[in-house]
């Protein structure tokens, strides 16, 4: 295609496409990390707690 | 008021509201980014290509914001010498990076149709690359140091150093010859240019803030047990009498 150069970008979907699907895949498996090591710090606290009381006992 | 809260630990009990955070953060972004992507007009000169603005902005503004949080959060901790801010610190950065990373990848796409390069070491996209290695760095040294007292103290410095670099990084388009564009306002930006902006924009900052409370209380749980006494040994299993095993 012989675009004459007018200073206007022409298409560039595929860098929106790439940009919006980066940030989405980034974030999101940010957000996952944070929950997962959040329930597993949970849990690891109950657990802990468990075995501090049957310690004191 | 317990022990933990006396010596100044987060409480832990308050992660609910992380999660409500992210989730009004996410649905902003979804309707943010719908709006930037399919009803806003194409840009005169850029057509479609600064649809990637809209995340691109929102996040640029945002780790500014995330990096301020965590230089407060520095500063308190050595003022006040409580662990929660040290929690707070800590998450602070980590999503600080995150936001830094994504807006070095989302400039570099942006960078490519419209200025014809990945990457140019000009003034704003350098002090922000800067900002992004400082506080990766400043992780690094958390993971590195295992007394908590000295990661602390330490961690907490070199966020204060590093710092210094974020109004370098806002003024660096004004200070010096730069291909980055300078910052926009509301009158120079049209209004239906201006929607996906501001929502996006609240959508990164309710998103940044739940995260950050959430991993705030990850960090405050570790923390917690690292500093407790060791706990006792799993009891035994009881031996079984000769005649009962056989």
């Amino acid at each position: 295609m012989n675009i004459p150069m007018t200073g206007v970008v022409h298409g560039g979907w595929g860098f929106v496409t790439a940009a919006y699907v980066i940030t989405g895949v980034i974030l999101t498996s940010y957000v996952v990390s944070v929950f997962a090591r959040y329930r597993a710090e949970r849990a690891r606290q109950t657990r802990d707690s468990g075995r501090q009381a049957e310690g004191n006992r | 008021m317990d022990a933990h809260q006396k010596a100044g630990f987060l409480d832990e009990g308050k992660a609910g509201r992380g999660f409500v955070f992210v989730g009004i953060g996410v649905a902003l972004l979804l309707v943010g980014s719908y709006i930037g992507l399919f009803v806003a007009p194409a840009e005169e000169f850029m057509g479609d290509v600064y649809r990637i603005l809209y995340v691109h902005v929102p996040t640029a503004w945002n780790t500014m914001l995330v990096f301020t949080w965590a230089f407060a959060c520095a500063l308190s901790f050595l003022i006040k010498g409580t662990w929660k801010w040290d929690s707070r610190h800590e998450a602070a950065v980590e999503v600080g990076v995150v936001l830094a990373g994504l807006v070095c990848v989302q400039g570099s796409i942006w960078a490519k149709p419209t200025w014809g390069v990945w990457w140019d070491w000009d003034p704003r996209l350098t002090t922000t690359a800067v900002l992004f290695f400082g506080f990766a760095g400043i992780l690094a040294l958390r993971k590195f140091v295992d007394d908590p007292q000295k990661r602390a103290v330490w961690s907490a410095v070199a966020t204060i150093i590093t710092y210094v670099d974020v109004p370098i990084v806002y003024f660096s388009v004004r200070w010096w010859n730069s291909l980055h564009q300078i910052q926009s306002s509301p009158n120079t930006v049209s209004a239906p240019f201006l929607i996906p902006l501001r929502v996006n924009a609240f959508g990164v900052l309710f998103l940044w803030i739940g995260l950050s409370m959430l991993r705030s209380r990850v960090a405050a749980m570790r923390l917690r047990s690292e500093l407790a006494p060791p706990l006792p040994e799993p009891s035994p299993a009881p031996a079984l009498a000769p005649e009962a095993a056989r």
